[in-house]
């Protein structure tokens, strides 16, 4: 199995790629009023709006860093039922995939209620890498926010057309 | 009215007063025993009206059974005539008392009546018998005497019940006698009592104020008169200490006046010596403050003839090297000039370094930005051939290897970067440096060109300056000489301004004496109280003059 590797903060976690759309440049996003911390905005992904998450903001409560290095990484998000939403996510260095079996991983043996999407830990030569469950990635509340109302993406979409393209 | 003549009529009405109670008292003890003795006497003439009526009546019944006996014949006129005297006599002397009269006029009718049953008849009738019927006699007596005894029995009572009242009437009258004494001596006390108080307050109560008057002037307060307003011996005494005081509050007030008068006088003398006291400090600091200036001065001139024997030294010696350093000096700024010129050269080529390493700033850039884009697509390229499942698993390896080499790539560009950054510090420190080299260069050639211009100036001077050193030098040795005189004679002026602080300082005792002195006489003049009597005109200009 192909994972892709990012850091938040100074660690080092994966995410399945098959889940993965693409791995894109940071963007320019169009920022949502009055939304929770962690949601950074909205950018154009073939010509339709999509959420962005910064993972940094999200877990830590500092927005990531604007480096080359970081990047913005396209994924399909379960939604209720059948549903699938796109979703971008904010990540630091995500410059690395790495192959590895889902065994290789080994249960952290902590459960945190607050982080849900904190999988099993692999140990490579440069330290940890945690497997991060994209799909307990969000809360009730933000996925209601972020996929629950279509005319505020849009009415952010519209937004995003009048930018000019940079 | 003197004080002797009121003590005289004082004494004289105490006298009849005290008189006119032992009569009072006399008089009173005479009615009581009077009363007593007219009560006695009453007493007495009822029992001799008894007595005799009774005794009548015996010799009666003696004389009817013997009408011969002589004896008792004679004992009856006796009693009679005993009888009627006491009757007459009792008459006379009780007239006064009315229903008293009466009673012994009954009994006296009763003796000497005719009307039956009487005493009287009862006699004349049985004397009669006796004369014609001696035998009948004591048969009429003995049938007739009863009525006679009845009758003689009611008037005894009557006459006993009348004795009684009048008695009472006596002694009722004794003693209201004695009522009336007693009320006279009450009335004779309070009114000796009301003169002693006359007297007492006629001598007493001016003597009181009198003595206080003299207590106010021992104690200093002139302020009160005593002012009796009498005309005996106490206004004559009153009269005489009111002048005392008036006299002695006079004198005291001038005492005040002239003690105060003097007082301020010392006290202004004595502010005047102050005053003269610090000038001459004063005086005595600044003489002490010239004697030190001075001596500084000779002190300042003696380093200067010292200094400027060392200056005429120095000035020789300066002249010869000075002619010595215009030649190195002249050596020295064509040096300084080709140094600058050659570090000019380093500097232009320092700044061309600079401007190329700049220029490699924006192809690392690129570089960097060409790797990162590299990285992405290999990135995208693992993630599509990871869907493509097996199809895809060559083209993965491809991606993968792409990845590892711009990511080797970018290693390359950051030590690159890091590399040319620190060239360019480098070369920005030396481009200053030699900035800064240059500079230095430039001011010390300006400075050495201005040293051999001064020296050269120093030559010239030197030459005019010697002969004026030499005047100077004397000079500076002559006023060494002036500035130990003047030293001198400030050291005598000092001695006396202190001789004279002194003496004045011994004058400011005295004074202080005399203040001293000045004010024991006005605290011992100011316990005198006085009236705010006005200051006679002639107090008011001199000094001392009311002592």
């Amino acid at each position: 199995m192909l994972f892709l590797v990012f850091q938040i903060g100074r660690n080092r976690y994966a995410l399945d790629s098959r889940r993965v759309v693409q791995v894109l440049p940071l963007l320019k996003l169009k920022c949502l009023p009055h939304a929770p911390k962690g949601v950074a905005g909205v950018f154009m992904y073939h010509g339709a709006p999509v959420p962005a998450v910064d993972l940094s903001e999200l877990t830590l409560g500092e927005p990531a860093a604007e480096l080359l290095s970081t990047r913005l990484i396209v994924l399909d998000y379960p939604g209720s039922g059948d549903q699938v939403h796109l979703l971008g996510l904010i990540a630091e260095k995500a410059t690395e995939v790495i192959r590895r079996e889902p065994r290789d991983f080994v249960d952290s043996g902590f459960n945190i209620k607050a982080a849900p999407y904190l999988g099993p830990v692999l140990v490579d030569s440069r330290g940890p890498i945690q497997w991060l469950r994209e799909q307990h990635l969000l809360s009730q509340s933000i996925q209601q926010l972020l996929f629950g109302s279509p005319a505020l993406l849009d009415s952010a979409a519209a937004a995003i057309q009048e930018l000019p393209s940079g | 009215m003197t004080i002797s003549q009121r003590m005289n009529v004082a004494l004289l009405s105490m006298i009849v007063l005290m008189l006119a109670a032992v009569g009072l008292a006399f008089w009173m003890q005479a009615s009581r025993v009077g009363a007593n003795l007219q009560q006695q006497r009453l007493i007495a003439t009822n029992d001799r009206i008894c007595y005799d009526t009774l005794l009548i009546m015996e010799t009666l019944r003696a004389l009817s059974g013997d009408p011969k006996n002589e004896s008792e014949r004679t004992r009856l006129e006796e009693a009679d005539r005993n009888l009627r005297a006491v009757l007459r006599e009792a008459q006379d002397r009780y007239s006064d008392y009315a229903e008293l009269s009466a009673s012994l006029k009954a009994i006296s009718e009763f003796e000497a009546g005719t009307a039956p049953g009487s005493l009287g008849s009862l006699q004349a009738r049985v004397l009669e018998v006796a004369d014609s019927d001696p035998p009948n006699a004591a048969a009429l007596f003995n049938s007739n005497h009863r009525d006679t005894a009845r009758q003689r029995e009611m008037l005894f009572r009557d006459l006993a019940q009348q004795v009684d009242h009048a008695g009472t009437a006596i002694s009722l009258r004794g003693h209201n006698a004695s009522v009336l004494g007693v009320a006279g001596i009450l009335v004779i006390l309070v009114v000796s009592l009301l003169i002693g108080r006359l007297q007492f307050t006629a001598v007493a109560a001016p003597l009181l104020r009198l003595a206080s008057g003299i207590d106010q002037i021992r104690r200093g307060n002139f302020a009160n008169r005593i002012a009796l307003e009498r005309r005996d011996e106490f206004g004559t005494i009153g009269e005489g200490l009111d002048r005392l005081a008036d006299d002695l509050s006079e004198l005291v007030g001038q005492i005040q006046r002239s003690g105060a008068q003097v007082n301020t006088s010392a006290v202004q003398l004595a502010g005047k010596i102050q005053d003269q006291q610090t000038s001459a400090r004063e005086m005595a600091s600044t003489v002490e403050r010239m004697a030190a200036a001075t001596k500084q001065i000779g002190v300042t001139a003696r380093e200067l003839a010292k200094t400027m024997n060392e200056v005429n030294r120095v000035d020789e010696r300066t002249a010869d090297l000075a002619t010595g350093g215009t030649a190195a000096i002249a050596r020295m700024e064509a040096a300084v000039k080709r140094v600058m010129e050659a570090s000019a050269s380093v500097g232009a080529k320092l700044t061309a370094l600079s401007e190329k390493t700049a220029s490699i700033d924006p192809l690392v850039a690129n570089i960097a930005k060409v790797a990162d884009q590299t990285n992405l697509l290999s990135l995208n390229a693992a993630i599509e051939a990871e869907k493509a499942g097996e199809y895809g698993l060559g083209f993965a390896v491809v991606a993968i290897e792409i990845r590892r080499l711009a990511d080797q790539i970018g290693v390359a560009i950051y030590d690159i970067e890091k590399m040319v950054k620190e060239v360019q510090s480098s070369v920005a420190a030396g481009v200053t440096g030699m900035a800064k080299f240059a500079e230095e260069l430039g001011r010390g050639g300006e400075e050495i060109g201005a040293v051999g211009s001064h020296l050269t100036q120093i030559i010239q001077r030197e030459e005019l300056l010697a002969p004026r050193l030499q005047a100077i030098s004397e000079n500076v040795g002559g006023q060494l000489t002036d500035a130990e005189d003047i030293t001198a004679g400030l050291a005598h002026l000092g001695h006396a301004v202190e001789r004279t602080a002194e003496s004045w300082r011994q004058s400011h005792t005295v004074v202080d004496q005399l203040n001293a002195a000045t004010l024991g006489l006005q605290s011992s003049v100011a316990k005198f109280k006085m009236n705010n009597t006005p200051v006679p005109p002639h107090y008011s200009s001199g000094s001392g003059t009311g002592i």
